[in-house]
Order: structure tokens, then C-alpha cells, then sequence
């Protein structure tokens, strides 16, 4: 009956009860357990998405919004039966970009790929900012999970781009949030109001399906220059890090465990890390309007890890000449985003991790004790730390490549288990949080907070239709 | 010419910049005519580098290299960014080569081939 | 045939599902025209993989459902250009492993059932009297030759003014060649998962190259070339006759100057569409190129072209079996040759030009190289 009424909001060729589409979106990538929903949907307009929710609360339907699935935490796998999902991807229009204010208005199906190539066309001038991911990755999910960019050492979080959204309720009514709600071609920030980008914003779907998203462009810098550090030792990396990142010269710091850069290499899998070799490498970027002021901050940089050479001799900085001289073209590749690097996780069918984001204090013992569980249960070291905002935080992850076995996914989820309960024993918290994780993390907290989520959940969505049983609620 | 893969980060690098040289269809016919080995000794660990109708490199050291050169990463890299040359980190030290009498055609190539293709 | 080691379990924990294979890379436009017409995840090639997974280890039972996913897909290779994966060469593979495990469960789409009965009954997927080995006669061909022109069934019972064009060029040029009595090449059954009756078609146009004594086939189809180059070594390990395009024959000819061009008073705007068959899979791009810019022509290169070029959407049996998703791909073609002007959209392939034509509503003519060519030889 339901599908019926699909079919006429959006059309026969966009519901689809198939066995192929159930069983694919049933799944993501990581270990999380499938479920298939008993259809997909795929609307192409805010007004089609009104009426699919209108029809969903009268008939307590479930939906499950899904773009394009790269979440790495489970986040479009149904957590009931009898779901629906909502495929948003026909959604991909860049409405609208604003060169003063430096925003972009998009649909919820653009991915960051796309808006590459229409800045890139378009508005040369500007930059969005992109994650280590496909690029095919949506720009709106990513900033409503509240992920990160290669802007995040400066600027923090995605979410902290939003300006405002527009967004369907559960009950099918339409809202906007921030400055845009005075109209049109006034999406310039979320302030000074009641921030209401946060009923949606972590909320991993749960209150609603947003619709449009202003998102924070920035200006294309003349100068940017690229620097790696090979360090060693989990304390006295992280130590030059916070430095570094202290100084707020840095447009992006990626640390990781030596692996991936072996990875980027060739090295075959599985990769070890062999003794005498660095445990980790740092890309950083820093911009500026003229040379002086790159080459200027570069020295800041260099005068530090000076300072830790003092220290450990082999701690280096090596400049993106030098690199680029080393492994040919190939490492602009890796540095212009979105960046190929993102390939080196695409050597099997699984991939997962325990992503958080994490206490400066904590920032060594987490690299140190996530290693250990690591090693154990024998995956390669895959560990990575980007200081966040300055210096306020930093994500923290260990990601796992894996064959999607049987086997493996058992391993897997014990691996990732303890390495949650370990970043919970350092104050970390999840991010992209699947439902296991939700679970270990609601353990810990602060029960009003739980209870808060509850109620305006239950306000947002009286029929609990909107992606039920996410975070645990 | 085949250089043998390897897993570990400095031979890795290396590969990755012998590859590159034996673009050129002179250099990969000289190289492999030859028999050279020799170890990359440097303050992170121990590379050896065979030549022999293609380039194997190992991590740690073999037996009998005709040459060994000792350096650190930072000259490496220094010579890469062209803020010292092989000649000048010679005479100041930081890079020490051992062979040089005894196999001094072999050292002489080396230095033709390796010091190129750091400068880039 | 021999039995091939499967390609969907060889490379069953591979796929990351990633998108990559959705669009150009480093470029962000659309690559893939099943996903981009269908939009549902099983579409693109990625979800074809996921389909195969969940087949081979038994999480998903073949039912009618997956039929349009499996075949509704030209099978023009993009995504193996786009993906980055371990896996990224062998697409295509597994595509075709999956078409044929789906025809042993489910038997063929009715449409591409059409292709093998016409074959069985006629040699030629459209069901047209046989009749080859009259080429002999009418243009005075020998029994035996150095090179055998292999026609290809579209250009011998459809687009006909490229085998005559093709024939023209070769007798303007001197070649020694002759054509054979040869049987559809077996193209159409292999895109198509009908595998079982490719050997006997293999070995009958073998057979008949032998006879007629030739070192080397020249082909002016795309498809038949693909097939029998990288096909059929499958069917006979012991084949190693040269196969070669048309394409690839035609510069050596020209700077020779055993072909030679009018002058024209005109330059037509003129671009060039890359049969994904030739190039993608056989990795022809310049050869083509190179003859189109001796011509006194304009050459104008549309914005995917080369190994990203946008498929037809006649291969892979979609323009039999999916006809509404096959021409809207084709017109996605031409509104991109239109775009930029050209007067001229030459291929070289008649399956192509064949569709091309069919879709075309622009003033901009559709021609294969061949016809251009032999218009042209002075």
C-alpha cells in the first residue's frame, strides 16, 4: 500500500522493491550487521520529500535517509525492519554561491567531487574543503555527522561551516534554520539566534531530512606549501605536534602511523612497521597571501621540530620540494583535494574504525594504547590524529582495512570494541557513532543529556519514524 | 629491468626513485650491466642495494658490500633539497663512504647514478 | 570453452563500494550511463559487484528482480578507467561472469534469446540471409590472401556502407585480402552471458581464416575486433593470428601514400567518438587520431573523450533488451557533439555509428571513419 503511494509522489522508476537494491543498502562497508529495508525511495525535490514523511507519519512508517553511504559507521543500515529508505542522491543541485559572503546553498546529493569541479568552473576564487574520502562523499552528510576537512586544523569540525539549512520535520512541515529564514540570498551565518542548526546537526538523521545546506566557502590562498614530519614515539610526536599546532599557522595537520604513508608507496598488504622506521608522519599544510608570509610560517614550523631534533635526532621535516623530487608526480596526487590518498582504503571490501575526537592531554597515550590493541589482534597500524580548531582537540582514529568475512568481521568487532572502550577511558567521544558504539558511550554519560535527546526527539518526531533506534534512543 | 619491490620505508623510497631514473633507456642499459652491491647505512636503519641484471633492495645489511655509505636521513634529505651536495656532506662528515679505494669504478657509478636522482 | 578460473570469487572482497566507479576521476563528471539513467545503487558498477558478492556467497538467490541491474549495463568499461581498487581491471569480468551464471539460473532475456536463435539459424544476430562469400565474387576478391577482412554482422547487414567503404579503401590501398565465409563472431552471445554456443562460432571463423591462408585480420568493427583479439585466445589457446583495427592499418597506408585525399574547399568541425570497444578495452585512442588529422578537417575533441568518453549505449545487448535506457544514452552523445559545434561525429564502429544515427536529431552527420575516408580518396 505504502509503496503505492510512493510510486505516485515520486514515480514508478524511482521505488524500488528489488532484491539487488535491498541487499546492497542493506550494508555499508563496516561490520555492522545488515538489514534490509523492504524498499529505497528516491525523490528529486523538497516538495516530493514533504510528501514521502507526510505519508510515512501517517503510516508510521520507518525511513532511513541515505546519500551515499560512506558514513564508515553503519549509518544508513536500518536499525528496525519493515524501513524505508530515502535515496537523496537525485538531489544534487548547487543552488546557489555567494561570493561576497563566501557560501555555498547546496542540495543534500552533491557530493564533494562536484563541488571541486563547479568552484573549480565557476568561482575559481574559492575553496570548499574536503575530507581524506572518496569524492564522492556528500558535503551535506558529512557536516551534519560533524566530520572533517583539510581545513579542520584551522577551522574545525564540518558542522562549524554550516550557516543554515533547510529542513523537512518528521511530520512533513518545512524549516529553515540561521540567517536564511529573512529570505533568499541572506544565508550568511547562524547568529545571532537560537541555534537551531543543532536539532540536526549529529543527529544522524533522526529529526529530519535537510533539504539545503549553506556551507562556509573560503578564498583560494596564492601560496600554499605542503610539509611532512617523520617522527618517532607516540609522546614526543604528539608534543611536536601541539607545538606546531599551538602556534595556529597550520591550515591542516594529518598524522598517521607510518603504514599509510607505506601504503601511498606501494607496499603490498599487509604492511608492518618495521623497526628503525619512523612510527609516524605528519602532512601539514600552511597558506598565505604572499610567499613570505608561507615561507614565514614554514620557519615557525622548522625552528619546532629544531627544538625536538634537540631531543631525538631523527625527528624530520621534510619540505614538499624535496618530496615531490623523491616521488615524482605522484605526490601532488596525494595533496590536492580531494586526494587520491583516500585509494590506499579501498584494498578491501571492509573498512571500519573507531573514530573520535579527543583531548588534547590524551592525544600520546591514546596513539600508544590504541596501538597496542591494534597490534594484538594483528591488523596493520593504521592510526590518525588531526589536531583540530588550533588546538582545542583532535580526531583520533584507528582505521582498519579488512576482507569482509565472517572471520574477520568477528575480529574486527572485537578489535574496535576494545579500542572504544579505551578512547572512553581517555574522554574521547565517538563520532559517526554506530548504534554498538552509541550504546557503550550512553554507559558513561551524563543521563540528563540522554533524557534531553530523548524529549526533543519525541517533539521532533512523535511517531518515531525518522531513523528509529540510531544512537540507541 | 626489474627493481624488486620492497616493504620497507627507505627502500621504498628508493625503489620508487630508481624507477623513475631508469626512465631513460641509456641509464637502464648501463645499470644493468652492473654488479654492485653496497648498504645505505643511516641513522634510521640499514638499506641494501644489489645491482645485478636489475636493483634488489633489502632492509639490513649483506655480507661484503663493495661499498657502504653512512649518512643520516637529514643529509639525504638536504642533498634532495639541494641545501648541500653529496661533495660538500663528504667533506663535512656527514656522509662517509667506504669502498672508495678498493672498488672505486663501483663507487664512481654509484655516485653518477644515486646522486642524480636525489637531486632530481 | 576452457574452464576460466571465476573472476567474481577471485575478487569477491574487494569492492569498498566507494563511488568511484560513478564518475570520471579527478574530473567529477558522470562516467557510468546505467547508474546515471537508473540512479538506484545496483546500477552502477559497483552495485553489480555487490550483486555478484552476494550470489557467489550465497546472501542473494537470483530472482527476476535482478535481471535489469545485471543487464540493463553497456558494459563500456568506464568504471574500470574510474576505479582505483585492486579490482579495477577486472570489472568488466565480472560483469559478464555474473550475465552468464544469471542465464545458467534464469535463462536468457527474451531479446537476447533472439540474438542466439537468429545466429543459430542464420549466422548473424539479425536474422539476415547469410551471405558473405558473394563479397568474393562481387568485388573480385581471391580465395586466398595475406589478410582476411573480417565484416562484422552490423556491417554486413545494417550499416553496409562501411563494409563497402572499408572494401574500398583496402582494394584503393593494394592490400591483398580476401573476406571469408564467417559467422557472427560471437560478440553479441558473450556481452550477453549466452557463452555456450561462442566455441562453435570461434572455431568456424578460425577455420575458415586458415583456409584461406591468412596471417592477419583486419576488422572495421570494434566489437568483432575486441572479441576476437581478447576473446577468443579464450576458445583457443593456441590463437595468435595479428588482429587489427581498421584504424590501426590506416596510418601505416597513409604515410605511404598508398592512400591519398582530394582537396576540399571546406574544414568541417569535425570530433571524434571513441567506440568504447576500441578504446577503453583495447586501449585505441591515437590510431584514429592521428588519420583524422591528415584530413582537411577541423578536429574538435568533446569534453569526455579518450578513456573517458561517454559509451553509446548500444553495446552489451542493452540496445535489443533496454532500447528506452540504450538511446538516451546515445542522445547524451550527440547533445555533447552538439555542444561543441562539430558537423562531423565520426567513429570507428558501426554499432555505434549505427546508434548514433539512430539518435541523432541535430544537423550534425554520423559517420565511421571509413565512410570518410573512402569519400575522400582522391
Amino acid at each position: 500500500m505504502i509503496i503505492k503511494k510512493l510510486c505516485k509522489v515520486v514515480g514508478d522508476q524511482y521505488v524500488s522493491e528489488s532484491t539487488g537494491e535491498r541487499y546492497i543498502y542493506s550494508q555499508d562497508m563496516t561490520e555492522n550487521e545488515p538489514c534490509q529495508p523492504i524498499a529505497i525511495v528516491m525523490p528529486e525535490s523538497v516538495e516530493e520529500i514533504q510528501a514521502i514523511l507526510k505519508i510515512a507519519n501517517e503510516t508510521k512508517t520507518r525511513i532511513v535517509p541515505f546519500i551515499t553511504g560512506q558514513n564508515v559507521g553503519g549509518l544508513t543500515i536500518p536499525q528496525v525492519e519493515e524501513s524505508i529508505i530515502i535515496d537523496l542522491k537525485r538531489m544534487d543541485k548547487i543552488l546557489q554561491v555567494d561570493e561576497e559572503a563566501m557560501y555555498a546553498l547546496v542540495e543534500p546529493g552533491v557530493t564533494f567531487g562536484h563541488m571541486r569541479r563547479y568552484l573549480d568552473a565557476h568561482h575559481p576564487e574559492l575553496r570548499y574543503t574536503y575530507p581524506l574520502a572518496p569524492p564522492y562523499t556528500s558535503v551535506v552528510a558529512n557536516a551534519l555527522l560533524q566530520g572533517l576537512c583539510d581545513l579542520s586544523t584551522r577551522h574545525g569540525a564540518m558542522a562549524d561551516f554550516v550557516n543554515g539549512l533547510e529542513a523537512v520535520l518528521p511530520t512533513g512541515e518545512l524549516v529553515r534554520v540561521g540567517s536564511g529564514i529573512l529570505g533568499e540570498d541572506n544565508w550568511f551565518g547562524r547568529y545571532p539566534l537560537p541555534d537551531l542548526v543543532g536539532l540536526f546537526s549529529g543527529w544522524q538523521g533522526m529529526s529530519g531530512i535537510v533539504t539545503k545546506m549553506a556551507l562556509q566557502l573560503f578564498p583560494k590562498p596564492p601560496h600554499i606549501e605542503h610539509a611532512a614530519l617523520f617522527t618517532f614515539g607516540e609522546e614526543p610526536t604528539t608534543e611536536i605536534l601541539k607545538r606546531i599546532a599551538r602556534k595556529q599557522i597550520l591550515d591542516d595537520a594529518d598524522c598517521m602511523s607510518l603504514s599509510l604513508v607505506k601504503m601511498l608507496l606501494g607496499v603490498d598488504y599487509p604492511v608492518e612497521a618495521l623497526d628503525g622506521e619512523p612510527d609516524y608522519a605528519t602532512l601539514i599544510a600552511v597558506s598565505g597571501n604572499t610567499e613570505r608570509e608561507v615561507l614565514e610560517k614554514l620557519s615557525v614550523v622548522e625552528d619546532e621540530m629544531e627544538r625536538a631534533k634537540s631531543k631525538e635526532p631523527r625527528q624530520l621535516l621534510v619540505t614538499w620540494d624535496a618530496i615531490s623530487k623523491l616521488m615524482g608526480e605522484q605526490a601532488r596526487s596525494w595533496i590536492d583535494f580531494p586526494s587520491d590518498a583516500f585509494k590506499i582504503l579501498t584494498e578491501f571490501d571492509g573498512l571500519t574504525w573507531v573514530g573520535t575526537y579527543i583531548h588534547p592531554k590524551a592525544w600520546g597515550k591514546a596513539l600508544a594504547g590504541g596501538r597496542k590493541i591494534v597490534e594484538r589482534y594483528e591488523f596493520e597500524l593504521m592510526a590518525f590524529l588531526k589536531p583540530m580548531n588550533g588546538m582545542h582537540f583532535a580526531e583520533f582514529k584507528f582505521i582498519i582495512r579488512f576482507p569482509k568475512d565472517i572471520e574477520n568481521i568477528e575480529r574486527v568487532k572485537r578489535c574496535n570494541s576494545e579500542l572504544l572502550d579505551f578512547a572512553l577511558d581517555n574522554g574521547a567521544i565517538p563520532y559517526k557513532t554506530p548504534v554498538w558504539a552509541a550504546k557503550k558511550l550512553q554507559e558513561r554519560i551524563d543521563p540528563q543529556f540522554i533524557a534531553l535527546l530523548r524529549r526533543i526527539k519525541r517533539s521532533l518526531d512523535p511517531n518515531n519514524i525518522m531513523n528509529p533506534g540510531r544512537w540507541n534512543l | 629491468m626489474i627493481v624488486n619491490p620492497t616493504d620497507d620505508f627507505i627502500g621504498t623510497l628508493l625503489a620508487e626513485v630508481f624507477r623513475r631514473e631508469l626512465e631513460s633507456e641509456k641509464k637502464k642499459e648501463e645499470v644493468s650491466k652492473w654488479k654492485i652491491s653496497m648498504i645505505l647505512d643511516t641513522d634510521y636503519y640499514p638499506v641494501s642495494i644489489e645491482f645485478n641484471n636489475g636493483i634488489s633492495i633489502i632492509k639490513g645489511v649483506i655480507k661484503d658490500p663493495d661499498i657502504t655509505m653512512t649518512t643520516s636521513m637529514q643529509t639525504i634529505i638536504d642533498i634532495t633539497r639541494g641545501k648541500t651536495s653529496a661533495l660538500r656532506a663528504i667533506r663535512k662528515g656527514e656522509l662517509r663512504v667506504k669502498g672508495l679505494f678498493r672498488h672505486p669504478r663501483s663507487a664512481f657509478r654509484l655516485y653518477r647514478f644515486m646522486i642524480p636522482a636525489l637531486e632530481g | 570453452m576452457t574452464k576460466e578460473p571465476s573472476v567474481i570469487s577471485e575478487w569477491l572482497h574487494r569492492c569498498i563500494r566507494c563511488g568511484n566507479c560513478k564518475y570520471i576521476f579527478r574530473d567529477y563528471d558522470k562516467s557510468c550511463p546505467s547508474g546515471q539513467h537508473y540512479r538506484f545503487e545496483s546500477y552502477f558498477a559497483s552495485g553489480k559487484i555487490w550483486i555478484a558478492r552476494g550470489i557467489e556467497s550465497k546472501e542473494l538467490d537470483f530472482d527476476e528482480s535482478l535481471l535489469g541491474p545485471i543487464f540493463s549495463c553497456p558494459t563500456c568499461g568506464s568504471c574500470e578507467i574510474q576505479c582505483q581498487a585492486p579490482h579495477q581491471e577486472h570489472i568488466v569480468d565480472i560483469i559478464e561472469e555474473l550475465r552468464a551464471h544469471a542465464v545458467e539460473t534464469l535463462g536468457p532475456l527474451p531479446k537476447h534469446k533472439g540474438f542466439l536463435e537468429k545466429i543459430q539459424k542464420h549466422n548473424n544476430p539479425y536474422g539476415e540471409i547469410h551471405h558473405n562469400r558473394e563479397l568474393v565474387n562481387i568485388h573480385g576478391l581471391p580465395d586466398k590472401a595475406e589478410n582476411v577482412y573480417f565484416v562484422g554482422c552490423t556491417s554486413n547487414y545494417r550499416e553496409t556502407s562501411i563494409r563497402d567503404a572499408t572494401i574500398h579503401i583496402l582494394k584503393t590501398s593494394g592490400m591483398n585480402f580476401t573476406v571469408i565465409d564467417e559467422v557472427c563472431c560471437g560478440s553479441p552471445l558473450l556481452r550477453t552471458g549466452q557463452r555456450a554456443e561462442v566455441k562453435k562460432l570461434v572455431k568456424h571463423n578460425l577455420v575458415k581464416i586458415k583456409e584461406a591462408g591468412a596471417k592477419r585480420i583486419i576488422t572495421s568493427c570494434a566489437g568483432c575486433f575486441r572479441t576476437i583479439k581478447k576473446d577468443y585466445q579464450k576458445f583457443e589457446k593456441d590463437f595468435k593470428l595479428e588482429v587489427i583495427h581498421i584504424s590501426q592499418l590506416l596510418p601505416s597506408l597513409i604515410e605511404s601514400g598508398r592512400l591519398t585525399f582530394k582537396h576540399t574547399k571546406d574544414s568541417p568541425r569535425i570530433t571524434y567518438h571513441d567506440p568504447c570497444h576500441l578504446g577503453r578495452h583495447m586501449g585505441v585512442y591515437n590510431e584514429p587520431r592521428n588519420v583524422i588529422s591528415v584530413l582537411p578537417v577541423e578536429m574538435v575533441e568533446m569534453s569526455r573523450n579518450r578513456e573517458n568518453a561517454w559509451c553509446c549505449g548500444a553495446g552489451g545487448g542493452c540496445r535489443a533488451a533496454f532500447p528506452e535506457f540504450s538511446l538516451a544514452t546515445g542522445k547524451v552523445r550527440i547533445a555533447e557533439a552538439d555542444e561543441i559545434g562539430a558537423e562531423l561525429l565520426v567513429s570507428t564502429c558501426p554499432f555505434c555509428v549505427s546508434q548514433l544515427r539512430e539518435v541523432n536529431d541535430t544537423d550534425m552527420k554520423v559517420l565511421d571513419l571509413t565512410e570518410l575516408l573512402s569519400s575522400l580518396i582522391r
